[in-house]
């Protein structure tokens, strides 16, 4: 009996009358790493924003620890405890670090919980901490992606949608970027990251979905998946 | 009186005359960076705080500088029931229906303050008006120069208030990023809606303060507003500091041109100095943004 922290079903959702994601499904256990590859423009972010509730679905059911989210505001979604961490690494460009991370704490009250959950976001991102008063346009791209895990991590959400955290990295960063997932993962915290960068996807991931046309093509272990080499060659352009 | 006593003179006038302006430049600055609304009637509504004042003055012998605790929360109020009925509706379409909305508005409300005030130039006096004292030869009026330092407080007011407070800083996150603000629990309707009611309540405090050495008739907001948005323009859409240095360069600059080339030609130097900056500079002295 699996335990599961984010449990989509049948899943529907478009921007137009045409669907871009159809009767998609998806289960992350808890504490662990689940994976979605596809190729570009097959549904991926659409997938991660209709589970927030940015895009709305017209069908399907989201289950997060039990509790149904689906027709929620992205924000509902976050109260309950599901962080989506946007493409782009999104900062308040003209804000410093500090200035940020007490937005991201904006609905929390108590200046001693703000406090011990910005010690907390330090600890995890020294740098961070070096750079409190640094404008976030400033930073550099790596910094600005622990900046908005940082903010995704004051709200102490139980579960994190990470979408393509290693797009526009240097390597060195993207190293970087990963590790911390991993860190975080290793602390109990529960992951779903879309990505292209497959090689490291499949070190780190429990668990992989991949998806085509907006619908699921295949699921399974890192180790079954990567038998299934022609669809690896079909749809990722590259040799498993 | 030396010339460059003459000079300084000029300079000091200008300054001190600059401060009604700024504000209601801050307010449209304020409207447009965080809303991306153009309200073309700021001035419409520092007229009727004119008249609000001279009201208070009248009715009850209240000093026009004082009256400014009763003229800003009360057009705070106006302020929210513009946004409510004007501003909320069209905010995400295009600039074009703000302005034909607010010019038709700017029109009424000019007819409005015929009707109800007639077009007769209306003035306060107070026991002090005319008072001023001398600082090496340089005459500075006592009235012009408490306009001015209320306009300067109000301006390092605003700006305390968005980088101090919960709510300032939520001003600024809906500015840089709308979603990514709501996103973290921002009302972004309530935070619009606090701002207009702020930028509102600069328009009428720069009426206020300008009522003791100007003089108000239904048609005075044309002329500030002019000023305004070429203080807007020329310190950067949407940038408060930017607007606060322009808002002095204009002041004095219009000083200057009145005293040399003489009356409303004067004028045309502020304008030919802001086609100048613009050629120099197309996104204005400091650039968009930066709330």
């Amino acid at each position: 009996m699996s335990d599961l922290i984010l449990d989509v079903r049948g899943l529907t959702a478009g921007y137009t009358e045409e669907p871009i994601i159809q009767d998609m499904g998806m289960r992350a256990e808890r504490a662990r790493i689940t994976g979605i590859i596809g190729p570009n423009g097959c549904g991926k972010s659409t997938f991660l924003k209709a589970i927030v509730g940015i895009v709305s679905p017209t069908s399907g059911q989201v289950m997060l620890d039990g509790s149904d989210v689906t027709y929620n505001t992205p924000f509902e979604t976050l109260k309950y405890g599901l962080a989506y961490i946007p493409q782009g690494r999104q900062v308040f460009a003209d804000m410093s670090v500090l200035e940020n991370l007490r937005m991201s704490a904006y609905t929390l009250r108590d200046e001693t919980v703000i406090r011990g959950r910005f010690d907390e976001a330090f600890t995890h991102f020294p740098r961070l901490y070096e750079r409190r008063q640094q404008l976030a346009g400033t930073l550099s791209g790596g910094e600005q992606s622990m900046l908005s895990f940082a903010m995704a991590m004051v709200l102490q959400p139980k579960c994190m949608l990470l979408d393509e955290p290693s797009l526009g990295l240097a390597p060195t960063m993207i190293e970087q970027i990963f590790e911390t997932i991993i860190e975080m993962n290793e602390a109990g915290m529960s992951m779903v990251v879309v990505e292209q960068n497959i090689n490291v996807l499949f070190q780190i991931a429990d668990y992989i979905y991949i998806l085509d046309s907006g619908r699921n093509r295949f699921d399974g272990n890192p180790e079954d998946v990567l038998k299934q080499e022609e669809l690896l060659k079909l749809y990722m352009g590259v040799q498993a | 009186m030396s010339e460059l006593v003459f000079v300084f003179q000029t300079l000091v006038d200008g300054l001190l005359l600059s401060g009604g302006y700024i504000l209601i430049a801050l307010g449209l600055g304020l409207i447009f960076g965080v809303v991306n609304y153009v309200n073309v009637a700021q001035a419409e509504f520092s007229m009727f705080a004119m008249y609000g004042t001279w009201v208070l003055w009248i009715a009850l012998g209240l000093d026009p500088f004082l009256s400014l605790a009763i003229i800003l929360p009360v057009f705070a109020m106006i302020g929210v029931a513009f946004y409510v009925s004007m501003v909320r509706a069209v905010r995400t379409r295009d600039h074009g229906v703000h302005i034909l909305m607010t010019l038709g508005l700017a029109f009424i409300l000019q007819n409005a303050a015929l009707l109800i005030f007639s077009a007769d130039v209306r003035t306060i006096r107070t026991a002090y008006s005319a008072a001023s004292f001398n600082i090496g030869g340089v005459s500075i009026n006592i009235v012009k120069l408490v306009a001015f330092l209320i306009a300067i407080a109000l301006f390092f007011a605003l700006i305390a208030f968005l980088n101090k407070t919960r709510t300032g800083r939520a001003i600024r996150a809906v500015a840089q990023d709308e979603s990514l603000a709501a996103a973290f629990g921002v009302n972004v309707d309530r935070i619009f809606m606090i701002t207009v009611a702020i930028a509102i309540a600069l328009a009428a405090a720069a009426g206020t303060i300008m009522m003791p050495h100007l003089f108000v008739q239904p048609m005075v907001g044309q002329f500030f507003v002019l000023f305004a948005f070429a203080i807007v323009v020329m310190g950067g859409m949407g940038n408060l500091k930017g607007a606060l240095v322009a808002g002095l360069i204009i002041g004095v600059v219009e000083a200057f041109g009145q005293v040399y080339i003489g009356g409303l030609a004067g004028r045309i130097i502020v304008f030919a100095l802001i086609l100048i900056i613009l050629y120099l500079r197309p996104s204005g002295l400091f650039g968009r943004s930066a709330l």
